[in-house]
């Protein structure tokens, strides 16, 4: 297995338990996308190797993880990964507050339909809607950075 | 071949399409067939691995503050259990007798004493607090004895019910959830009641009780036992606010949860044992029978038709 492989495996399993990491209540509002987060950098920069599929793949795990309805998550992380994946070549270049902008925009789209499929009333004047969006922008360039070091080591490595 | 699987490019939207059209039919799926619970059991106990990480650093953590502690501290901690211990063990004394007295009194009543429960101790593997769910994910399964609507709760009250068992772990509804109701009653005077959940932990909404009832703020709510799923005369929440002003047909009363919803990371469940239960006689109503005519055991049929027939219609039959 090549380090970019590993690297790939090893950040989206982390992702997945991040989001499933028990918070205290108040905290619960503040938790970020962590599976968004990660899928927008491979999507973004290694686009041969995350597709849709491996998204769905994702989802229905982060479904059995968290109890959820099976095709609960895919359904607005495809989505995001599908918007994502429209913009990627234009997403590169932006500058990095308009790609913390776009990320809270999936952010809000991925809530709003899982809140839409499942929810039974109106969340929109939750804080824990807005927190989220919040917190996943402006981790963004952190997780970006990191990510992209991470993987410039692996593919040295692997020289 | 393989690699083109996943290639993005002209199959991408094709893709995205049929996979969307495969979640909502799983979606559909899982809410409908029962079946599913089976699928879902299997895969559920392939990323079981993934849960058992997340709890690894907290344990850790705990494991290692626990083998490195100051003497005084540890001693401090051994004198306050040993006191705790001893007022426990006082209150054991009487609690002896007690279920003694209660078993001989239910036996005077014809009434079939409350089913055993074993207390089975679990972790809380995750929590997922949002104010339209509140469920839990503890690790013990059906491997424990764990059963859909097992009861749970902490050192200080209910907590909740199980929803779904998995072989090595379960999933738990908090009280404290939108669509759980718990049916209680007031300690101090017995009005039955429904504790519905609001959402957030630290309140619940009581449904039901007329507007001149009598319930007061700091009034204890226990299960009552009613609905077959919670085992009676556990405390589950204490009154916070009463609203009888009178406009509505029903009071409005708030009570937050004795147990620590939020905090709390280990759970007793309460896993009925299989020898002592009897549905029947569990179902049959409690008649107050005048002791003077109340045949013993080994009486003949023809003196024990009537009592039988109103306790238990299944032997009571016999013309």
């Amino acid at each position: 297995m090549n380090g970019d492989r590993k690297l790939k495996i090893m950040s989206t399993t982390l992702a997945l338990i991040l989001m499933i990491l028990p918070l205290p209540e108040w905290a619960v509002a503040y938790r970020p996308n962590w599976i968004l987060l990660v899928a927008v950098f491979w999507i973004v920069y290694a686009a041969d190797s995350m597709g849709i599929t491996v998204v769905w793949f994702l989802g229905i795990c982060l479904d059995l993880l968290s109890g959820a309805t099976l095709g609960q998550h895919p359904v607005s992380l495809m989505l995001c990964a599908f918007i994502i994946i429209q913009l990627q070549q234009s997403f590169k270049i932006y500058p990095i507050g308009q790609q913390c902008f776009v990320i809270a925009f999936l952010v809000l789209i991925y809530l709003a339909i899982t809140r839409w499929l499942f929810g039974d009333k109106p969340v929109i004047d939750d804080w824990s809607f807005w927190m989220s969006c919040l917190t996943t922008a402006l981790l963004w360039p952190w997780a970006f950075v990191l990510l992209r070091e991470l993987r410039r080591n692996s593919l040295a490595s692997d020289l | 071949m393989k690699k083109s699987l996943f290639l993005p490019g002209q199959g991408e939207a094709t893709r995205f399409a049929a996979l969307m059209v495969i979640s909502f039919i799983l979606m559909f799926m899982d809410l409908r067939l029962p079946f599913m619970a089976t699928v879902r059991g299997y895969l559920a106990t392939a990323v079981y691995p993934l849960q058992r990480a997340v709890d690894f650093p907290g344990r850790l953590i705990s494991d290692t503050s626990s083998s490195y502690q100051s003497r005084g501290k540890l001693q401090s901690e051994n004198q306050n259990l040993y006191t705790e211990n001893q007022q426990l063990r006082r209150q054991l004394l009487k609690y002896e007798a007690l279920v003694a007295e209660n078993s001989r009194l239910l036996q005077l009543l014809q009434s079939s004493p409350q089913a055993d429960r074993d207390i089975v101790v679990g972790r809380l593997l995750g929590i997922d607090m949002t104010p339209y769910q509140q469920k839990v994910t503890i690790d013990r399964g059906s491997r424990n004895g764990i059963k859909v609507g097992t009861p749970f709760g902490d050192g200080n009250g209910m907590m909740g019910q199980v929803t779904r068992v998995y072989y090595y772990h379960s999933e738990g509804l908090l009280l404290s959830d939108p669509t759980h109701a718990t049916p209680v009653r007031v300690l101090r005077n017995g009005i039955r009641s429904v504790a519905i959940g609001t959402g957030y932990t630290d309140k619940l909404n009581l449904l039901y009780l007329p507007a001149n009832s009598d319930v007061v703020v700091g009034d204890m709510l226990v299960t009552s036992g009613l609905g077959q799923r919670f085992p009676a005369d556990y405390p589950v929440a204490k009154v916070t606010a009463v609203d009888q002003s009178g406009e509505e047909i029903f009071a409005t009363v708030n009570a937050m949860p004795l147990a620590n919803l939020d905090k709390s990371t280990e759970v007793l469940l309460f896993v009925e044992t299989e020898s002592k239960r009897n549905p029947e006689t569990e179902i049959a109503p409690t008649e107050i029978v005048d002791p003077a005519t109340m045949a013993p055991e080994n009486a003949t049929v023809t003196s024990t038709v009537e009592i039988s027939q109103s306790v238990n219609p299944e032997n009571g039959v016999s013309e």
